[in-house]
């Protein structure tokens, strides 16, 4: 079933070219690749097709379906969706001058002239607000946009792209060729594709969470300040032993109080078992900081997932090296509670400005005492501190770590440490397929 | 041989020489130089003016005879070659030139005739003429010409296809019917559902209801 899946959306993508081709090589007018301007609406139809297909294959690579995610793992996952992301309002840009260009040069009208014509089709202008909002979910994600953004403001911008396909999607039915052509089969590619994404998205995004929530109630327990920005909300339900977690994996939470449902986070499992779920999170924006404010035991929560593939089954020698940056902690607590219950030969190396910003200090001294785990910390903006100080880069971790290209290196932190280390860790000889890392946060 | 003999040898090469230039030269004049695409579009223009006035015609003996079916599709061929000569009459003006069409009262007959006649008409433009009037403006790279040509070639095989229809079956077209033309390619159709000129890909409310 898995490879069927795989296998259903490049195919019908793939249709849906061949049917654009013919198509256009068999008008009523001739073949539209004779000429320049029949060459336009060729090109502007393939952009618009470029442009859809590429919306629902964005809303597939982020449905975090269970048949697609452990496949490839959802920080390849992102990546792919960020690359794919671009394409996007690119070929959005360029299917409405050529399409207009051609109708111009049938009608004798001018560019503007045929533009605001256009524009009054039916449907058109809803597709071009689809568009406008589309464009703007790229927009907002790209580098320079992101970092000035909340994330809040981003995962709404990203909503916005939702709302965008749907604007859009009259338009593709009421004037697109292949959905309307007078060969019917064409269109039924179309209306595949739009079902099996559609199908996906609502399965994997909405029912499938609130059939967990149905079945294990999950609820806030209790929450616990582990320092002055960082809280563990402990989260009980029924049957927990029937929800398989990985330590290292996330989950998408939305809390089911006033002014929190709306809005579903990922947050790292800090811990898993015992019959309870930890989440540890830090206040960082607004959502957050009202967590921290609001949060109030006996909160229902609905939780999707667990995802992700950041997990000690990537290992592939027996030994590790867990390197985290602040929050960054929390996936890497997880993963090395459960080397210290296999026993297992770890080293953390765990980054903070200050020893006040340590998270889990205690529960790491705990593990320590286990016997397989080694615990370095090390503080960049702390001069009493006698262990370990400055920043954490491939120097530091050859000298604490001498047999590092012998482990599997676990990294999870800032965004530049992350890419700093990659590349140190490269350098110092670590294969690539010992090096894990995950961007969750797409 | 002497040197008499030798200018007349010469002459009579030179006569000969002279005489098959001069052949040549009448040949050539004589041999109907090739039709340009404005020759083309002055052609057009002047048989859709002249479609269009006789459809018209048709249409008001269609009606007369109680053949309102026909009389419908009669009135939507005529605005359909309207469009069309009026796309040509741009083309000419892009050209530098000024259409011209010599008008000519229709001779209408019976409207099983006047089909026939409307068919015999549409085929030879479908088949014939705008195949050929194509060809040499895609050989002059005259994209508006081309496309003027093709639209009415389209058009031109869909109203033989309904005149054809009407004359394998007469006593059904003395109901009413509706058509639609689209205001661009003049593409007609008794397809009320259509979305899209399949033609020349203008929505359905760019089309023009006859009925």
């Amino acid at each position: 079933m898995k490879k069927i899946f795989l296998v259903f959306f490049p195919a019908g993508a793939a249709a849906a070219l061949y049917f654009w081709y013919f198509n256009n090589a068999n008008s009523p007018f001739g073949s539209y690749f004779a000429d320049r301007m029949g060459l336009a609406m060729a090109f502007g139809r393939l952009a618009g097709i470029i442009a859809m297909l590429g919306v629902m294959g964005q809303l597939l690579l982020v449905s975090r379906a269970g048949w697609l995610e452990p496949l490839f793992g959802l920080d390849r996952l992102t990546r792919r969706h960020h690359l794919a992301g671009l394409i996007i309002p690119l070929a959005l840009l360029v299917h409405p001058p050529l399409v207009v260009w051609h109708h111009a040069m049938q009608t004798g009208n001018t560019f503007l002239a045929q533009y605001l014509a256009v524009l009054r089709w039916g449907d058109v202008l809803a597709a071009a607000c689809g568009e406008f909002l589309i464009i703007a979910a790229v927009a907002l994600s790209l580098p320079f946009a992101r970092r000035r953004l909340s994330y809040e403001a981003w995962h709404n911008a990203h909503l916005g792209a939702y709302l965008g396909l749907a604007l859009a999607l009259g338009h593709q039915f009421s004037l697109g060729r292949d959905l309307s052509a007078e060969l019917l089969y064409f269109a039924w590619v179309w209306y595949a594709l739009l079902a099996f994404t559609a199908a996906n998205v609502l399965w994997y995004r909405l029912q499938l969470p609130y059939r967990l929530y149905r079945k294990h109630r999950f609820a806030v327990d209790r929450t616990v300040m582990e320092t002055a920005d960082v809280m563990s909300v402990y989260i009980k339900g029924k049957e927990l032993e029937a929800f398989p977690v990985e330590p290292g994996q996330f989950a998408l939470l939305r809390f089911w109080a006033p002014g929190f449902r709306f809005q579903a986070h990922p947050f790292s499992f800090s811990a898993a078992g015992g019959g309870e779920l930890r989440f540890s999170v830090k206040k960082l924006g607004d959502f957050t900081a009202a967590l921290h404010a609001g949060l109030r035991p006996g909160t229902p929560v609905v939780i999707g997932g667990p995802h992700g593939v950041f997990t000690a089954r990537r290992m592939v020698t027996g030994k590790a090296l867990l390197v985290a940056g602040g929050i960054g902690i929390t996936p890497l607590r997880a993963i090395a509670g459960r080397l210290a219950a296999e026993k297992k030969d770890c080293v953390l190396v765990y980054a903070n400005r200050t020893r006040k910003d340590i998270v889990f200090e205690a529960e790491l001294a705990e593990l320590e005492r286990s016997g397989s785990v080694r615990v370095r910390h090390v503080l960049s903006d702390e001069p009493s501190w006698a262990g370990e100080k400055g920043r954490v880069d491939a120097d530091l971790l050859r000298r604490l770590v001498p047999d590092l290209a012998e482990r599997d290196a676990f990294l999870c932190g800032p965004p530049p440490m992350m890419a700093a280390l990659r590349r140190g860790l490269a350098g110092l000889g670590v294969p690539e397929k010992q090096i894990h890392y995950e961007q969750f946060s797409l | 041989m002497n040197i008499k003999n030798h200018l007349l040898a010469a002459a009579a090469v030179m006569a000969v020489l002279a005489g098959s230039v001069c052949a040549g030269n009448n040949q050539e004049a004589l041999r109907k130089p090739e039709a340009t695409t404005l020759d083309n579009l002055q052609t057009a223009f002047n048989g859709e003016s002249n479609a269009k006035a006789k459809y018209e015609a048709f249409a008001a003996k269609a009606e007369a005879e109680g053949y309102l079916g026909a009389a419908g599709l009669f009135k939507a061929a005529a605005l359909s070659e309207s469009i069309h000569a009026a796309k040509h009459a741009k083309a000419i003006t892009a050209l530098g030139g000024a259409p011209k069409a010599d008008v000519k009262t229709p001779a209408v007959k019976t409207t099983r005739e006047n089909l026939k006649e409307a068919l015999k008409g549409e085929n030879h433009e479908s088949k014939k003429m705008y195949p050929a009037f194509l060809k040499k403006a895609e050989a002059d790279k005259n994209t508006q010409a081309m496309y003027s040509f093709k639209g009415a070639m389209a058009a031109e095989k869909m109203h033989a296809q309904l005149f054809s229809k009407a004359l394998s079956n007469m006593k059904d077209w003395k109901a009413k019917m509706k058509f639609l033309v689209c205001q661009t390619c003049g593409y007609t159709t008794m397809d009320m559902t259509i979305k899209v000129c399949p033609v020349c890909a203008q929505p359905r409310g760019q089309f023009t209801e006859i009925e």
